[in-house]
């Protein structure tokens, strides 16, 4: 579970966050809205230990992480999914996922059998270097080495990125299921007429601040009110 | 909100003059350079005057040195060696020869460039570290040359070659040489200044950061890079001509391989980059160890190693990158940007142009491309006519974005040929095809930081230059005040995307391939997006072929499209005729429907 409070960030001293308070709980989906420029990537970074907040706290798993370094987060237990496709191109794909694997290996094979069965060209490919994988099979792979890590908590920026649209639900429904093996996914994503259908709660960020945020994603969207928001009518 | 948008006019409104302005910092080190030479100069402090322009001299050099790391983006260990062949010439023509100084000036800025067109050479086909031990081959030989030929330049006793004009004093102990020197500065720091916001400072800086994104604009990488180390040679060769009576004997050990690495160390520990850079570098790597602990002199190069290593611990960015570093982030006056598609769409009344016609601008044939056992392309062939919009869709990995790089060059075929404009371009380089008119976006937008925003979308037009009459596209610089002052870095992925988008339309491309344009774009966005692509086509005429995961934006905008499959065409026709296709079904599956 992870749990923001007041948090504020920017770069340098442009403020892009003001007072984000939001919860991402354990076994969810909690989706983040917005327009482009709202602020959502900025908020992933920060929580992921890129950017450094200026003010308010997080807590993953009731553990306070405020300002750690990344790769501390990563031990407990938090996990960014970066848009655009950031693998090693070098490595082999199977060297990709590898690079992921932390800790009890006992589990690793089904879930290794679990990313197959969504992406069954990672394993025809797994000998072939991640620079020969297309643009999508690349989100794929950056996507499978995050899961075969099994984070407590999975920051993921928009997964659709340059995805086949066919597969996209496939990616979700994924993302679904993972989280209910007892991970809290946040969830940046453009595709919101697909994303809010596997979505547990919403958040709409627009200037820097959540302006909506409701339990029930469904009820919501289906009312108007995050088109509403969303396009600042 | 966005019913009536159109593609602005061109008429009547001019571009906003470029903001040319000298920063402030070229300004201070113009100040200090000089109060450095004309202080002890006009006290009569004869070892000052004469080490602070020896000083000022290396600070030319190092200046173009940081011209070639940091716009350039190129290694070069071997500025010495450059500086020292036209000390050589210009000593051995005075000295040995008794020639007129100016006339063996001119021969040693000769010398210089001949060296630096050698740099320039290989640099028209290798970058980076390859180019640097080019250079760095000649810094090494170049000492041992000059003892070789010694019966031309004295050998080891070296050439002694006195200037009496330049070195008499006119005030206090100020020379007209130290005049001269500061003024070489002066000029070199101006040019420094001016170089990133002029188009081949701009291209310069394209270059080094992405070749491939250059070649998309027109722009031959190779002569870039040769054209920035002729220039770097020419600042070099004036400080080493300078150099000879200044300090009256040229000997073959001033300029050993330490000589050029001195400069480079210089840049790196000033700060690359920064205007003051080099000032700050020269002054602490030569005044240090050759000055201050001059008792020392043996242990010259471990003194140059503890100082660079010690300013790096602290200063990571450099001295004065580090500087400008922390006083920037102490400033809070920078606006946060967002790029809109609105701005390229206004009021109009140009007319449509009609210009859909049966003519193929792409033909690709029976295309193959295979890299070891992985298939890219198999066979496949592509028709685009004239004033279309042609989509090509497909899932993963099925050879949309192979086909997009045959089309642009950038993924040379085993067999099969591809036509531009009826012209067989199947063993151009991706610059000549741009050149032809072919403008493209890519999956992974190319946005320079280095850049202002504006200057991100000017370079679109700057590329290569074209024939008249493509003004029609100024539509945007109601924004280049805004978007002068403000560089992209800050962007979020989907206004990077928009930004690439611009630029490309700021070219006078004709035909326009667009790798996943929607890709990170929001629902409004996406809209605003299928607006401008029918604006393109019906009011400029563009022709474009759109590759696109959003398959209800390709249905909605496509005249054509093509399926693709494991590196085959699967599918291709107008939108209704191929949409029951069950190849094309597949695309949609689970997807929504379009």
């Amino acid at each position: 579970m992870l749990e923001v409070k007041g948090l504020e960030a920017g770069y340098g001293r442009v403020p892009i966050l003001r007072k984000i308070n939001l919860v991402a709980p354990k076994g969810e989906v909690t989706l983040v809205l917005g327009p482009n420029g709202a602020g959502k990537s900025t908020l992933l970074r920060t929580l992921a230990g890129f950017n450094r907040p200026t003010a308010g706290s997080v807590a993953a798993n009731g553990q306070d992480i405020t300002g750690l370094a990344p790769e501390k987060m990563v031990d407990k237990g938090l996990r960014l999914v970066l848009d655009g496709h950031r693998v090693f191109p070098r490595l082999t794909v199977w060297e990709n996922i590898r690079l992921g694997i932390r800790g009890n290996e006992a589990e690793l094979e089904t879930r290794l059998k679990d990313v197959y069965d969504v992406f069954p060209v990672l394993r025809q490919k797994l000998d072939h270097s991640a620079s020969s994988l297309s643009g999508g099979q690349q989100q794929m792979l950056a996507l499978a080495q995050a899961f075969v890590a099994r984070p407590d908590i999975l920051l993921v920026d928009e997964p659709s990125l340059g995805i086949a649209e066919m597969l996209i639900p496939t990616i979700l429904d994924f993302l679904k299921r993972w989280a209910s093996l007892g991970t809290a996914v946040l969830l940046v994503e453009q595709r919101i007429d697909i994303a809010l259908k596997y979505a547990d709660s919403v958040n709409v960020l627009r200037g820097g601040e959540i302006v909506l945020s409701g339990g029930d994603a469904a009820a919501l969207s289906k009312d108007g009110a995050i088109e509403r928001l969303y396009l600042g009518d | 909100m966005s019913q009536d948008l159109i593609l602005a006019n061109a008429s009547g409104r001019q571009a906003v003059s470029p903001h040319r302005r000298i920063p402030m910092s070229a300004w201070l080190g113009i100040l200090v350079t000089a109060a450095s030479v004309f202080v002890p100069g006009a006290l009569g402090n004869q070892y000052w005057t004469y080490t602070f322009t020896l000083v000022t001299l290396y600070v030319v050099v190092a200046i173009m040195q940081n011209i070639l790391i940091s716009e350039a983006g190129q290694m070069s260990f071997g500025q010495g060696a450059v500086f020292g062949i036209a000390a050589v010439t210009a000593a051995v023509l005075t000295g040995l020869h008794g020639q007129p100084f100016w006339l063996s000036a001119i021969a040693g800025v000769g010398a210089g460039l001949v060296l630096g067109a050698l740099f320039a050479a290989p640099a028209l086909r290798v970058q980076g570290y390859y180019l640097g031990f080019v250079t760095l081959s000649a810094a090494l030989v170049f000492p041992q040359l000059l003892i070789a030929l010694d019966n031309i330049t004295g050998g080891v006793n070296g050439v002694p070659a006195y200037v009496m004009s330049l070195a008499t004093p006119i005030y206090g102990s100020i020379t007209p040489l130290s005049i001269l020197t500061v003024v070489a500065a002066a000029l070199a720091l101006l040019f420094h200044a001016v170089l990133p916001r002029t188009p081949l400072g701009r291209k310069m800086i394209i270059v080094s950061n992405s070749p491939e994104a250059a070649q998309a604009l027109g722009i031959h990488p190779g002569m870039i890079r040769s054209t920035a180390f002729l220039i770097a040679a020419l600042g070099t060769a004036v400080a080493g001509v300078l150099y000879v009576p200044l300090v009256g004997f040229v000997g073959p050990t001033a300029f050993r391989v330490d000589f050029s690495i001195f400069f480079f160390f210089a840049v790196i520990v000033g700060g690359q980059g920064k205007l003051l850079g080099p000032i700050m570098g020269i002054w602490l790597l030569y005044l240090v160890p050759n000055v201050f602990l001059a008792d020392f002199s043996h242990y010259r190069l471990l003194i140059y190693g503890v100082v660079a290593l010690f300013v790096m611990l602290v200063f990571p960015d450099g001295v004065v990158g580090s500087l400008a570093k922390w006083i920037a982030s102490r400033r809070s006056n920078v606006e946060k940007v967002t790029i809109s598609l609105h701005d390229a769409l206004r009021d109009d009344d140009t007319r449509p142009v009609e210009t859909i016609g049966q003519r193929p601008l792409i033909e690709v044939r029976n295309a193959r491309k295979s890299f070891g056992n992985a298939v890219a392309l198999s066979g496949a062939s592509l028709t685009v006519k004239e004033g279309s919009i042609h989509g090509l869709v497909g899932s993963n990995g099925s050879g949309k974005t192979s086909m997009l790089n045959t089309i642009s060059g950038f993924m040379p075929l085993d067999s099969g040929k591809v036509e531009l404009f009826g012209r067989d371009v199947t063993r151009l380089a991706p610059w000549r095809r741009t050149r032809l008119g072919l403008g493209r976006t890519f999956q992974t937008p190319r946005i320079f930081d280095r850049l202002s925003i504006w200057g991100n979308v000017q370079i679109g037009r700057e590329g290569y230059k074209s024939a008249p009459g493509g003004n029609e596209i100024d539509k945007l610089d109601s924004q280049a005040a805004k978007w002068h002052r403000q560089d992209p870095s800050l962007l979020p992925h989907g206004q990077r995307r928009l930004l690439e988008i611009l630029r490309v339309m700021q070219s006078d491309a004709q035909l326009i391939l667009l790798d996943e344009p929607a890709g990170g774009l929001s629902p409004e966005e996406r809209a605003d997006l299928a607006r401008l692509l029918v604006h393109f086509r019906d009011r400029l005429g563009k022709t474009i072929l759109l590759v696109e995961h959003d398959l209800s934006m390709v249905w909605n905008v496509a005249d054509e499209i093509t399926v693709m499959e494991t590196g085959v065409i699967a599918a291709t026709g107008r939108p209704h005729e191929i949409k029951s296709d069950p190849k094309v079904r597949a695309l949609f599956t689970g997807g929504g429907d379009a």
